[in-house]
């Protein structure tokens, strides 16, 4: 994976930095100004020709970067040729004014990330051929041609100025067109984005049955546009930094002003800031480097690719951090009831919603508790069972082999297996597979006297249960649940129980971004309990999560409870 | 808000002795002991806003001078540690032979204070919301209680003070101690978000105790009658032992198990912070962390030594505990506001 650079859509093949980046990532740490050995370049594969302008293009020490623009257009392009030396998908387009033949002009972009017909009708074909049609046969002289060009030459939507070779050279590997005008040392940078990419799709993780499908995808713009959809409000704001330094990676964090917490966001973008690692290439990197509780299972940042779920946190007052290149988008701060939360929720009636979230909060007790339980049950205390059903699981288990604790690990291990088989499978062969597997396996291995059937039916049931709730959150519960089993394997139902105790003490510490993860339970926000256990109906919950949202709790005016229109009353009706 | 569940832990074992002494009038003992722990947490709340933002151990200082002040520290911190590990014995005792008849009780002693201790580690407001997340298992009491309704009989009570007021003044003495332990109030107020509320949620915590404590008392008297359970270690145990439902739902005293070993988990947390704490504080120290270890090795040690066996435990819960523990609770609090008053001590309010 890490010898591939991936840049927007696009396979971008660098030999040069693919060999530095497998042969030492902890060189590609160490600061720029070291000046590398010269046979680093040489393994670069170049037969010597970044040289021949003294610029050095190798990721260790980037000698280009300190470069200005020079005012002559020869010394400019011989620069990024040096620059782009071997990079074969970089197009070099020199032509002229169509004013003044003196005029050079030379346009430099990335085959594949420009959309071409723009490209050649609206700035090649404009400069060279149609400005005269605007000017009636005034004379630009070299002087003015840059304003001129930018005034009335251009027929393009975005342009930009660019006065340092390094910007130059991020425009044109970010998908943007420089514009190189003799005589000028400023380059112009025109907006002409556009490359193959996967369109707009229905969510593959978050599915629902009532809502917006829509989910994001991997370009940048287009997930920010999804947003803005959402939110047509100014307040939405979308800033971007760089990170990677390799990859350079557009990163955007997204919030609405007036909502966020003004300190939450500064320390996102704080947080943001001191990255600094090489490549980028999902907002999972991003998550790691950034959050709270970096040795706990628990994650205390949450993502989703659902578009309408995004909104509606950054309606509550999160920040979003949308990653260029990745449909998922990291959410801060999250807290552990979103574990259970889900956007359909907020959809569907609120009575139904209520039950479901119920239910799965019930579930995800299930996946964590019921295997140890029935481990230090059957192991330690089988009193505990109600007599008729400890003859049945006693009887069924006459024949095996195995003490409990084993023959439930044993069978832990088989189901995530086949689960993770299932997952990685190609798609035609997965299901039929997972699903024969499960069968045939759990069948034979009851039938052989290998495991009793209540095992099965016990681990069968973690495992049905881990799926009804988020995805996320449910890889944490199972982590936990193995270090739960041995407690229970060792120390029976007191194992069961301190190691409860542990994982609440645990949860309570956990904070995500300066917010308790346990909130709204502990600390306990009475008002926060409308969006809890239960979903009260949306007249009803008219603050904002508190402990989020501080500085502007109110989301809607109270008392909106529909009713019926005030008739001429009739005592007794 | 934290008191609450820091005593309601008592639940277990308290019954037992107000009914040796005081019969079917036992109810009666808890609700003159809860007035009495008022009066209790009333005197050190008051104490503490004398003093704001100490705590006992730092305002034992101003009102008793240095070296007296630090003495009476350690006879506090003594005491605590006698109280902490009554606590751990008391879990080691019920949990041995209901879970792990034949693990060794320094197994459990230790898996006990493990977690307890990495909640420590974790500072004063973990350990406050790990209180609130366990205080909705509290709910689950009364319910046993619905439960059991088949086996109450009200005539279990009567006749209403057969034996005078004397017994019934007896029985109270010991729940009386019970709630003596509220003096941690003084430790604790410093740090409450609104110290202001002192009173307030003084007097809920012990409204809330007296609440579960009659409840326990109430259950085990409409079950057993009045005299089976002065012989019980753990009578409310046994009285949720009898529960049965529709034949199939039995066997519930594993939810009373469970809110127990929540309790007394957190109870142990809250002595053994008030002594790292107060170690700490007497000792000058910045932080308590690096206490932790050493204090819960010392609780450990002492869980054994102070009682052999389970007998010995009870026989001083019952006869030593109540003076013993009102010594600390009443007398000496009573000398310290007296002296404060005669000496006019009061912290100057920023």
């Amino acid at each position: 994976m890490r010898t591939r650079l991936r840049f927007p859509g696009f396979l971008f093949p660098r030999s040069k930095k693919r060999k530095k980046l497998s042969a030492g990532r902890q060189e590609v740490s160490r600061p720029a100004k070291e000046g590398g050995p010269p046979e680093m370049e040489a393994a670069g594969g170049g037969a010597g020709a970044p040289s021949a302008a003294g610029v050095s293009t190798s990721v260790k020490n980037p000698g280009w970067k300190e470069l200005p623009l020079s005012s002559t257009l020869d010394e400019n392009l011989q620069n990024l040729k040096a620059v782009f030396a071997h990079c074969s998908d970089i197009v070099f387009r020199e032509f002229n004014f169509a004013q003044n033949k003196n005029v050079r002009l030379a346009l430099i972009y990335t085959d594949g990330l420009v959309d071409k017909s723009l490209v050649s009708d609206q700035i090649m074909k404009a400069l060279s051929l149609e400005v005269p049609l605007v000017t009636s046969g005034k004379e630009i002289g070299k002087e003015q041609a840059l304003e001129f060009i930018v005034r009335q030459g251009l027929c393009v939507h975005q342009v930009e100025y660019a006065d340092r070779l390094e910007k130059a050279v991020n425009a044109v590997l970010a998908g943007d067109t420089v514009l190189l005008v003799d005589g000028h040392a400023t380059a112009l940078i025109n907006g002409v984005r556009s490359w193959e990419a996967r369109s707009v799709e229905d969510s593959l993780t978050d599915k629902l049955v009532r809502g917006p499908r829509e989910s994001f995808v991997e370009t940048l713009r287009t997930n920010t546009s999804l947003l803005r959809r959402r939110i047509k409000n100014p307040a939405l704001k979308i800033e971007t930094i760089t990170v990677g330094r390799v990859t350079r990676t557009e990163v955007a964090v997204a919030y609405v002003e007036g909502i966020v917490q003004p300190g939450l966001l500064g320390e996102v973008k704080e947080r943001l800031r001191r990255i600094d690692i090489d490549g980028v290439l999902e907002g999972g990197q991003i998550e790691e480097l950034i959050e709270d509780n970096p040795l706990s299972p628990f994650c205390s940042i949450n993502h989703t690719d659902r578009v309408d779920k995004v909104a509606a946190q950054l309606l509550e007052g999160r920040v979003a951090v949308i990653t260029d290149g990745t449909p998922y988008v990291l959410t801060v701060p999250a807290l552990f009831i979103e574990i259970i939360q889900d956007p359909e929720d907020y959809y569907q009636r609120y009575i139904f919603s209520s039950l479901v979230r119920i239910i799965r909060f019930i579930a995800v007790f299930a996946v964590l508790l019921t295997t140890p339980l029935y481990v230090s049950i059957i192991t330690y205390n089988p009193e505990l069972l109600p007599t008729p059903l400890l003859l049945s699981i006693a009887a069924q288990r006459e024949g095996v082999p195995l003490p409990a604790f084993v023959e439930v690990l044993l069978m832990e291990f088989v189901f995530e297996v086949l689960r993770e088989a299932g997952l990685r499978m190609p798609q035609p062969l997965g299901q039929a597979v997972s699903i024969v597997g499960a069968l045939v396996l759990g069948e034979a291995a009851v039938r052989g006297g290998l495991v009793g059937a209540a095992t099965v039916i016990v681990v069968a049931l973690t495992g049905v249960a881990s799926f009804s709730f988020c995805y996320t959150g449910s890889t944490t519960v199972r982590v936990i649940r193995f270090p739960l089993l041995f407690m229970a394997g060792f120390m029976g139902l007191y194992g069961v129980l301190i190691s409860v105790f542990t994982l609440v003490v645990h949860l309570a510490s956990l904070r995500s971004f300066g917010v308790p993860f346990l909130s709204p339970a502990a600390p306990l926000v009475l008002s926060d309990q409308k969006d809890f256990l239960v979903r009260a109906p949306w007249w009803a919950m008219f603050r904002r999560p508190r402990l989020i949202a501080g500085v502007n709790p109110q989301r809607e005016d109270p008392g909106q409870k529909p009713r019926p229109p005030a008739g001429p009353g009739k005592a007794g009706r | 808000m934290l008191a609450q569940v820091v005593l309601a832990t008592a639940v277990l074992t308290a019954p037992s002795l107000p009914i040796a002494y005081a019969g079917q009038d036992a109810w009666l003992c808890i609700l003159l002991a809860g007035v009495g722990g008022l009066l209790i947490a009333c005197l050190m709340v008051n104490l503490s806003r004398r003093f704001p933002g100490e705590t006992l151990f730092e305002y034992l200082e101003d009102i008793l001078g240095k070296i007296p002040g630090k003495i009476v520290s350690f006879l506090y911190l003594w005491f605590f540690l006698h109280i902490v590990t009554v606590v751990v014995r008391e879990f080691g005792a019920l949990l041995n032979p209901i879970f792990l008849p034949e693990t060794p009780l320094v197994v459990i002693h230790i898996l006990a204070l493990a977690p307890v201790a990495y909640m420590l580690w974790q500072g004063l407001e973990v350990m406050a919301r790990t209180n609130e997340i366990f205080a909705s298992l509290l709910l689950f009491g009364v319910i046993l209680v619905i439960l059991a309704a088949p086996q109450i009989k009200l005539t279990n009570f009567l006749p209403v003070l057969d034996a005078g007021p004397v017994p019934l003044l007896k029985g109270t003495l010991a729940p009386l101690a019970w709630f003596g332990e509220l003096i941690t109030v003084a430790v604790f107020l410093p740090y409450f978000n609104r110290p202001r509320d002192g009173y307030r949620i003084a007097g809920l915590a012990v409204c809330m105790i007296t609440f579960m404590l009659g409840l326990a008392v109430f259950l085990t008297i409409a079950v057993f009658g009045p005299y089976v359970p002065a012989s019980y270690l753990f009578p409310t145990f046994n009285a949720v032992r009898l529960i049965q439902l529709a034949n199939f739902v039995e066997r519930l005293e594993i939810l009373v198990v469970v809110i127990w070993v929540a309790g007394g988990l957190l109870k142990i947390g809250a002595f053994y912070w008030i002594i790292v704490l107060g170690a700490a504080q007497t000792l000058g120290l910045r932080t308590y962390r690096p206490l932790i270890l050493p204090v819960g090795v010392i609780i450990l040690a002492l869980s054994f030594i102070f009682h052999r066996n389970n007998l010995e435990m009870v026989r001083y819960i019952g006869l030593t505990w109540p003076f013993y523990g009102l010594t600390h609770e009443l007398l000496l609090p009573l000398l310290l506001f007296g002296t404060a008053l005669l000496r006019g001590k009061r912290r100057k309010k920023k």
